[in-house]
């Protein structure tokens, strides 16, 4: 098995590019790394259907995921009201014992 | 992949093969979401709401009349052992450490117990039954049992309660 | 505080030298807590093994406190908070916001462990993890915790503010990664829990001061568990996140489908936190229909994400391996994967032992009812130690192996050892989990001393079996226990005496990305696995109803 923590390059082999897939893979090192922002190297054709399109709108959907301060204050508030304050509620409205 | 931003729009659909095993989960999770209000209806073993407030004081009192009022037909390693009409409320309280007082049932019969505590909180286990409920100070909490096998079950505490929390142990006997 | 960036050579991001050291400070704390807590694992693990009843009362009270907070408490939140300032700033290739703001909140969860720690080995806070009111510990033992949760929750907004500055500064593009997004989740988890430990621990040091005159035990209990079981959900949110993480790192994984992926997480955003209310269940003071709904997650919605993630993370392997040419029969991309890599083995083990025992255990006995058979034995410890320890840790371990040579730049002393780790761990807490829920079965207490009853009022006669299984939990404790100390050692001799990784592109192998040729690459393996899951699920979860049934009438 490649040495993958030690950096065995024993079975180093050429990186993905376009066209190029070999029968049987093993762990590769990342190569091409570019400077800059670019990150990990995506072999072969980009996902066509996720590129947008100039003039595209950004679904609702994905747009309202992309809105993590939305998304804190629905996950904060719904436990808030149905486990703490409703559980408060409850034990409030427990009757004293004859 | 997972630690690259998505440009564009991601927000597409669903594989028919994922989709199958989204179905299914959710069928799944819905009837588990049904099983609980459908033991409530037709099963014989949930948790009530029949709870009230109390003080260690005006409890203690409630248990001492119940000891009282007995009958007692027995005393077992220095506790009471009471034996109570099912047409009657029954008592029992813990208490650092040890459940006061031990009690004689008769199988088939529906009791009303009464549980609550003096002090901290402690865990209701009859063992090896494996019947578990809490006991917290200032709550009575009132189970209606019905005793199915008989012998003798223990009342072990498993609600950790300081040093002597495993000397805690009582004893329900039922015929 | 100008921001220092380097460029890893590794990935090409660009690292905030300020997130990295915090990054490498909480990991190390975190690794002291986890040598700590398996230190005190070793002393109650042979107390609780009835043959051996190692340490007297009072000590293994003290030693099971201790091991529980720094295990669930400190181990974890420590690491979480050391993942967050990875799948921030470092991720989105931005500046972390607040530098300063971020070793303060450092300092504040080392001093809050640091007087948790004290207290308990002081004598002064033999209470559990816990603490329910009335039970009371020295006034500083809550303080402590105060401490801790303040430091964290500002960790937690260092990572949110840093995901501000990443779009304001526009240093990324379009959506954030799911890592980022599953950390976001997390941390957004985070907010609600610390801020139940800040409304609980308040009053409940005012009142070991003297101040406040009473704490309701029942609404101690209520908001606690707000902080206490939804500090273990930050652990299933960042877990799942280090598994798609840990996907890519190993095999080049791709989500099939992020709407799916995030959607999940968004089910885990709005109704994880519900099943604070498990531990409430056989409670007198909350209602069925309380505690139906929110045992159920919300009819069981955060359920559903986890089976999600059970299968889009599997899925996303088998794509990659398939497309890598694994095409044969329904499992080859599966056989032929990088097992001997600790990074995927570890991912692998988490996911299935997660998954297989502790989330079946964990829905089953938080329903409502089937709690009765459960509550307070060792089912529920075994429970909990297959979703945090052969889940969470091992997830947690497997990241490690990459953290050692990508954030703190050294060779892993011993890749062979490292595989051993986690193989000899996730094998020991098998048997250890395997012998400890069976023993609960027989209705074996948690947090007690002694099973014999010797010093009890009355001698409750104990099944032969029950004793065995206690001996089983013993001997894969051990080997767990073997496998943590290795773990330790391995870390700590890494950031000491590793070989240096050079600053050059692939001296760390990262797994490539396959080829994408737009063709369907059928899941056929995947869905064989998580069917198989279902089956378990179905066959465990009707057999406790029957168990249920079989015990006294009661409502």
């Amino acid at each position: 098995m490649s040495g993958i923590i030690r950096g065995d390059r024993s079975e180093a082999l050429a990186p993905y590019d376009a066209g190029h897939t070999p029968a049987r893979a093993r762990v590769l090192p990342s190569a091409q790394v570019r400077t800059g922002l670019k990150r990990f190297r995506m072999g072969g054709q980009a996902m066509a259907d996720k590129e947008q399109r100039p003039g595209e709108k950004i679904p609702l959907a994905q747009a309202f995921f992309d809105n993590i301060f939305l998304l804190m204050v629905l996950g904060i508030a719904v436990p808030v009201i149905f486990y703490t304050i409703w559980g408060l509620f409850e034990i409030a409205s427990i009757p004293v014992g004859k | 992949m997972s630690l690259q931003p998505l440009t564009g729009i991601w927000w597409k659909k669903v594989d028919s093969s994922e989709k199958v095993w989204l179905g299914i989960a959710l069928v799944w999770c819905l009837i588990l979401f049904a099983m609980m209000p459908l033991w409530h209806l037709k099963g014989g073993q949930n948790p009530s709401f029949n709870t009230f407030r109390t003080t260690p004081a005006d409890f203690l009192k409630k248990v001492e009349a119940f000891v009282e009022a007995g009958p007692k037909i027995a005393e077992d390693k220095g506790l009471p052992v009471i034996a109570p009409d099912p047409q009657k409320e029954v008592y029992m309280l813990g208490r650092l450490w040890q459940w006061y007082p031990a009690l004689k049932l008769k199988k088939g019969q529906t009791y009303r117990l009464h549980l609550s505590s003096m002090d901290l909180v402690h865990g209701f286990s009859l063992f090896p039954l494996n019947l578990n409920f809490m006991v917290l100070p200032g709550y009575e909490y009132v189970l209606t049992i019905t005793p199915t096998t008989t012998g003798e079950v223990f009342v072990v505490c498993n609600e950790f309660c300081g040093i002597g929390h495993h000397q805690m142990v009582g004893k329900i006997t039922v015929e | 505080m100008e921001a220092v960036f380097r460029t890893c050579a590794q990935t090409g991001l660009k690292v905030d030298r300020q997130a990295e050291r915090l990054i490498k400070v909480h990991a190390v704390a975190g690794v002291f807590a986890i040598l700590f807590g398996g230190i005190a694992a070793v002393l109650v693990l042979l107390t609780r093994w009835p043959a051996v009843h190692l340490l007297d009362p009072t000590s293994f009270y003290r030693a099971l406190t201790f091991h529980g907070i720094n295990m669930l408490i400190f181990w974890i939140i420590f690491f979480e908070i050391a993942v967050l300032y990875f799948a921030g700033p470092i991720v989105l290739s931005c500046r972390l916001a607040w530098p300063r703001l971020g070793w303060a909140g450092f300092g504040l969860m080392v001093a809050g462990s640091l007087l948790i720690n004290i207290a308990i080995l002081a004598g002064r806070a033999d209470v559990m993890m816990t603490s329910y009111a009335p039970l009371q510990a020295v006034s500083y033992f809550y303080l402590g915790w105060i401490l801790f949760a303040v430091g964290a929750l500002i960790g937690v907004c260092n990572f949110f503010a840093s995901l501000v500055v990443a779009r304001s500064e526009r240093t990324y593009e379009g959506s954030i990664p799911l890592v980022t997004f599953g950390a976001a989740t997390a941390g957004i988890i985070a907010v609600f829990t610390l801020a139940h430990g800040a409304i609980i621990y308040i009053p409940t040091w005012l009142w070991s001061l003297g101040i406040i005159a009473n704490i309701d035990p029942g609404i101690y209990r209520l908001v606690w568990w707000g902080l206490g079981h939804a500090s273990q959900q930050i652990n299933v949110a960042a877990m799942v996140s280090i598994w798609y993480l840990l996907a890519t790192l190993t095999v080049g994984a791709t989500p099939i489908n992020e709407k799916v992926c995030r959607s999940a997480f968004l089910l885990y955003i709005l109704f994880i936190n519900l099943a604070s209310a498990h531990h409430l269940l056989v409670d007198p003071q909350l209602s069925p229909a309380w505690k139906i709904w929110n045992t159920s997650y919300g009819m069981y919605l955060a359920v559903l994400a986890s089976m999600i993630h059970g299968m889009t993370v599997p899925a996303s392997i088998e794509v990659a391996q398939r497309r890598k040419g694994l095409t044969k029969g329904l499992f080859e991309w599966l056989a032929k994967a990088p097992w001997g890599n600790p990074g995927f083995a570890g991912m692998a083990l988490s996911l299935v032992l997660f998954g297989f025992i502790g989330g079946i255990t964990g829905v089953t006995f938080g329903a409502e009812q089937i709690n009765i058979i459960s509550h307070n034995t060792l089912r529920i410890t075994g429970h909990f130690h297959a979703t945090v320890v052969a889940g969470t840790t091992i997830a947690f371990m497997a990241l490690t192996y990459y953290v050692l040579p990508l954030i703190f730049r050294r060779y892993v002393i011993s890749q062979k050892l490292a595989t051993l780790q986690i193989y000899l761990f996730a094998t020991g807490m098998i048997i250890f989990i395997g012998g400890m829920t069976t023993a609960g079965s027989y209705a074996i207490p948690r947090r007690y001393w002694d099973v014999q009853f010797a010093t009890s009022q009355f001698q409750p006669p104990v099944e032969a079996a029950a004793f065995l299984f206690l001996g089983i939990m013993g001997v894969g404790g051990l080997f767990a226990l073997a496998g943590g100390a290795l773990y330790v050692l391995l870390t700590v001799g890494t950031v000491l005496f590793g070989r240096r990784v050079p600053d050059t592109p692939g001296a760390v192998p990262l797994a490539a990305l396959p080829q994408d040729k737009g063709q369907h690459v059928p899941i056929s393996g995947t869905l064989v696995l998580v069917f198989v899951f279902l089956a378990s699920f179905i066959i465990y979860y009707f057999l406790n109803w029957k168990w249920l049934a079989d015990i006294w009438l009661v409502k």
